[in-house]
């Protein structure tokens, strides 16, 4: 009795039901319209995508034996990804490359205060800016290609700054154990002009007032930045690492350029170890299954993001 | 006094022209070689007559004009896109309160997080299935979707800034919603829009994966197109190098020219 | 008002680029219409004309005389051909994502050796034999190739591919450096070590030997030569591989050893790319990488013997690329016209001398005019057609991927030869098995 209780309960307010929804669209129809054509054109297109990655990461697909009979394997490819050494050690220089994103945000913050403090006594000033930001426009792939050339044992330019310096034999690509501090180092280089290029014009959007009054006080460049800036510019500094953040799980290109995850596996990120998945044995389910469970992680994330903003977005209500 | 201000001045420049170099290294080293005759490649040697025949070569060896072609159509379709669907939507999420705002704000970020190589076998299946493999139009879609929460977000945080106040004024003065929002809101998040439309086209112009996938001869993009010169016999530098110097030259070009419309500041404190 | 204008401006800009695209957009369709309306007349001589077929290729510079020079070959015969030229580095993903979806996207593929068991066990491919009677062409002369390619070529009594342009892995030598110090070129291993040991002076900044050691196919492909001349292979009689045997894991040794001894300290994952200019210069004095060098001061010979006694399984892998028409096409018969032109002596003439000089053709070696642009084409002939395809089965993807990362874990010393062929063994064991290749 009970449970049909409650089946009818549920069954019963249909009008209730699509009364609200009527008011909530009443209510809501600015947001609605303004915000629905984002929400359908992204649903619509990535929907697809993922309903099959999902099937498909509880199947035996190979892209190369579709000759093969095509069955449904449980968890398998799951339990194997989550058993594999290879999969443990791209996890972790995974967690390795993302530790890079630190020292872009401080070298950037650094980078934007220092130009910004001599903006009005250094001539010229745009054309540095512009040059500093050029890094971020290099195509990835270049970029992965342009360090192989300049780490090139002989003709590079790094080898021969190396020799200079009685430093000649840093195996930058060759050692395993190396390879990823390489690999941090290029991504720094392209992306801590990514956060200078925000954070600095951020900086200069700040009132002039303050820092006027703090200069009467006699306040020291530390304190300065310490109490004034940082407080101003922490909405700008926290939107250029969390887009960052955000951006590195595209990470791929340049790393594939420049090692194709080796030597030894030493520079297999996560995406990598999935590209070779999909694409160098053609394990399409086993594929799959990373990509969801990459999937389920970035959510994971994206949630403890979206924490550490609720303030944020409550603020902005 | 005026001593210690010239000294560090001085050390401004110093410190500004080192870091500015050292980023710069690679590029200008790139720049340098590729101007560098095809037997003088692989020395460090920086004596030598520029000669610009590799750059001849390689326009004419990859079709570069017809490349340079489809990295504009599909960069620039990419961000009217992108724009024409974000802006409203980061408006509707500053103006207004509703439920589940939240949960959809993440949801648009999680998918900007999803690797492109998570997403290209199924992307292929959806533009084989509706017939559009091998048009600008499938890339653009695609790489969209890799944008457009990018948009959404970035815009969020300049809507943000434009006071409720200044809208509401003008709503006073006579000016309907629609109104308010293009007379008043729209051109103080400009600076904001000059940034957001650069980074579109930025991922738009160097995605690599996506474009490599869904396109053919005649819709190829300059990233795909110049990683032809990596081969099973190795990198054809002497092609490379200039090839990828022209891939980068527009958005260079687009960067000085946009910069000094972001310089004024993302604009924050343009109405504080 | 300040705003307002500087907004005016941007949105002007994005809006004349926006026209700019589409004009460049719609002037392309345009004349994309007209060059293919002119092809509509029937003509007796002309069966296909008024066809259009879309071949995947890769970029290289034969591939690309074949793209220039397509503009005769539609004038003979009417057909038009659009390419798909994509890097080395994936093609492979290109082409099996095209033929697994059966997307009817490409008439002709361009697939290098490893992928061909792969494509024939999947069926995606037409038997060539069959096309010129259907159609009513004249055959290509399939003869003129390399043997052992076209028989790798040929599934249950199918020829599916033609050879377009093959190439292996070889010894080079820098002839300077060689004659100064008065060796003679090796031709046994022990020969080899004393060379290499002989010439290597790191003060001096001259390292005896490199090979290949990137992580990847290309550790392997170098690999492969020292177990082949040991007379060993990388599978046994029933598909059983043959990691564990004495022979591998001797070459491994070897190949390793030559590596830590006679390499710069870079040699332990250097590509070929890093590889060639420093052969050229006289940094390293031997090497073992892809045959593709051509330098009148860079000689090539087959990779050396064990010893004099050892009767080897082949010089090198199998590598380079083949033509193959996909079976779903429904212009094979252009299709095919088009594949005998690429194919003909005179067009793959053309297209090596354009590119790597390494034509699969074997009468093309007899040319006066390629004997001459190629010093090296005796040896690169030989090593060419004793090559040998080490792993026929569609696992190869994966076998390579697991010896690739074995390989280059030993070399970096993270293992020892030990355990990493025992790895490796198990694992492509595991790998065979599995995919029904294997039973006990």
């Amino acid at each position: 009795m009970k449970m049909i209780k409650i089946k009818a309960g549920e069954l019963a307010p249909p009008s209730i039901k699509s009364k609200t929804a009527n008011s909530f669209i009443r209510n809501n129809w600015r947001p609605i319209a303004l915000i629905s054509p984002t929400i359908i054109y992204l649903m619509l297109i990535t929907l697809f995508p993922i309903i099959n990655t999902v099937d498909l990461s509880f199947q035996n697909v190979y892209l190369t034996q579709q000759f093969k009979p095509i069955e449904y394997i449980g968890l398998k490819n799951y339990s194997e990804f989550l058993s594999s050494r290879e999969a443990h050690d791209a996890m972790i220089k995974t967690l390795i490359y993302l530790s890079g994103i630190i020292i872009q945000v401080i070298l950037g913050v650094a980078l934007a205060v220092l130009m910004n403090h001599y903006t009005s006594h250094i001539k010229g000033i745009g054309v540095y800016r512009v040059l500093l930001s050029l890094p971020i426009f290099v195509t990835p792939f270049v970029s992965g290609i342009l360090w192989r050339y300049m780490f090139g044992y002989e003709f590079g330019l790094i080898y021969h700054i190396g020799s200079f310096l009685g430093l000649e034999n840093i195996l930058w690509l060759q050692s395993s154990s190396l390879v990823m501090l390489t690999v941090v180092i290029v991504d720094i280089w392209q992306w801590t002009p990514f956060i200078f290029f925000i954070v600095y014009a951020g900086l200069q959007g700040l009132p002039k007032e303050p820092y006027e009054a703090a200069y009467v006080d006699g306040a020291s460049h530390w304190k300065t930045f310490r109490y004034l800036t940082l407080p101003m510019a922490l909405p700008i500094i926290t939107l250029a690492a969390m887009l960052r953040f955000i951006l590195s799980f595209q990470a791929f290109d340049t790393i594939w350029a420049m090692t194709q995850g080796g030597p030894a596996n030493g520079s297999q990120i996560l995406p990598v170890y999935l590209f070779k998945a999909a694409f160098s044995t053609f394990n399409t389910s086993y594929a799959s299954a990373i990509a969801v469970l990459i999937l389920v992680f970035i959510i994971i994330i994206g949630q403890s993001i979206g924490k550490l903003l609720s303030k944020e977005v409550n603020r902005q209500g | 006094m005026e001593n210690v201000k010239k000294r560090s001045v001085i050390t401004g420049y110093i410190l500004i022209t080192t870091v500015t170099f050292l980023f710069l290294g690679p590029i200008l080293w790139a720049l340098i070689s590729s101007f560098k005759p095809k037997d003088l490649l692989y020395t460090p040697s920086l004596i030598f007559t520029p000669t610009i025949a590799n750059y001849q070569e390689a326009i004419s060896s990859i079709n570069f004009f017809s490349h340079l072609t489809n990295s504009l159509i599909i960069s620039v379709s990419t961000v009217l896109i992108c724009l024409i669907l974000g802006l409203p939507a980061a408006y509707g999420f500053v103006r207004f309160k509703f439920k589940m705002k939240n949960s959809l704000l993440f949801w648009i970020l999680s998918i900007q997080m999803l690797p492109p190589i998570a997403a290209v076998i199924a992307l292929y299946d959806l533009f084989l299935s509706t017939n559009l493999l091998g048009t600008h139009l499938a890339v653009v879609i695609a790489s969209s979707i890799f944008n457009l929460p990018l948009t959404v977000w970035m815009m969020r945080s300049f809507f943000q800034e434009v006071p409720l106040t200044l809208e509401e004024s003008a709503m006073i003065d006579g000016c309907t919603r629609i109104q308010a929002f293009f007379k008043i809101t729209l051109p103080l998040v400009g600076t904001g829009i000059a940034t957001t439309s650069i980074f579109v086209f930025l991922f738009s112009w160097n995605a690599y994966l996506i474009p490599l996938v869904l396109t053919n001869r005649t819709t190829q993009t300059l990233p795909v197109a110049i990683t032809g010169f990596v081969s099973d016999s190795g990198v054809m530098w002497d092609q490379l190098l200039p090839a990828s110097m022209l891939t980068v030259l527009p958005l260079v070009i687009l960067a000085i020219f946009i910069q000094k419309y972001i310089v004024r500041g993302i604009s924050f404190g343009a109405v504080k | 008002m300040k705003f307002i204008y500087k907004i005016n401006t941007v949105l002007l800009i994005t809006v004349l680029l926006a026209l700019m695209t589409i004009i460049v957009a719609c002037t392309q369709e345009t004349s994309n219409e007209q060059s293919s309306s002119d092809n509509t007349m029937d003509d007796a001589s002309k069966p296909f004309a008024g066809q259009e077929i879309d071949v995947l290729l890769q970029r290289s510079g034969d591939t690309e005389y074949l793209m220039d020079n397509t503009d005769e070959f539609t004038e003979e015969t009417g057909i038009e051909v659009n390419y798909t030229p994509i890097a080395y580095e994936e093609i492979q993903e290109r082409t099996l994502l095209s033929l697994s979806s059966n997307s009817g996207e490409f008439d002709v593929v361009n697939p290098f050796t490893e992928m061909i068991p792969a494509l024939q066990h999947s069926g995606w491919i037409e038997d060539l034999n069959k096309i010129p009677e259907e159609y009513n062409v004249e055959p290509i002369d399939l003869d003129q190739f390399m043997q052992n390619y076209q028989d790798y070529y040929t599934f249950n009594g199918e020829t599916q591919f033609v050879l377009f342009q093959p190439d292996t892995r070889v010894l080079y030598y820098n002839k300077t450096l060689l004659e100064e110090a008065g060796i003679d070129p090796p031709t046994t291993w022990e020969e080899l070590e004393e060379a290499a040991e002989a010439l290597t002076d790191p003060d001096e900044g001259v390292y005896g030997y490199a090979t290949s050691t990137a992580q990847g196919p290309w550790t392997v492909l170098t690999w492969l030569p020292v177990l082949y001349s040991m007379g060993e292979n990388v599978l046994g009689p029933d598909n059983l591989p043959m990691l564990d045997s004495e022979a591998a894991l001797e070459a491994t040794e070897f190949y390793t050893n030559m590596v830590h001894n006679y390499s710069p300290p870079q040699g332990v994952s250097m590509d070929v790319f890093e590889i060639e200019p420093l052969l050229r210069d006289g940094t390293i004095a031997m090497a073992t990488i892809a045959s593709i060098v051509n330098d009148p001061n860079i000689g090539m010979m087959s990779y050396p013997l064990y010893d004099e006694s050892t009767d080897r399984t082949g010089s090198g892998t199998t590598g380079g690329w083949g033509f193959g028409i996909v079976k779903d096409s429904d212009v094979k018969g252009a299709a095919y016209e088009w594949l005998r032109w690429a194919t003909s002596k005179e067009t793959m003439k053309e297209a090596a001398l354009a590119g790597r000089l390494s034509p699969g053709r074997m009468d093309i070696y007899e040319e006066p005019d390629f004997q001459e642009a190629n010093p090296n084409w005796e040896a690169q002939m030989e090593a060419l057609s004793t090559s040998k395809m080490y792993f026929p089965l569609p696992v190869e993807p994966e076998a390579q991927e697991i010896l690739g990362t074995e390989l280059s874990r030993i070399v970096t010393e993270e293992t020892t030869p030990e355990e990493g062929l025992d790895t490796a063994q198990e694992e492509i064991l595991e790998l065979i098995k599995g995919g029904g290749y294997y039973s006990e």
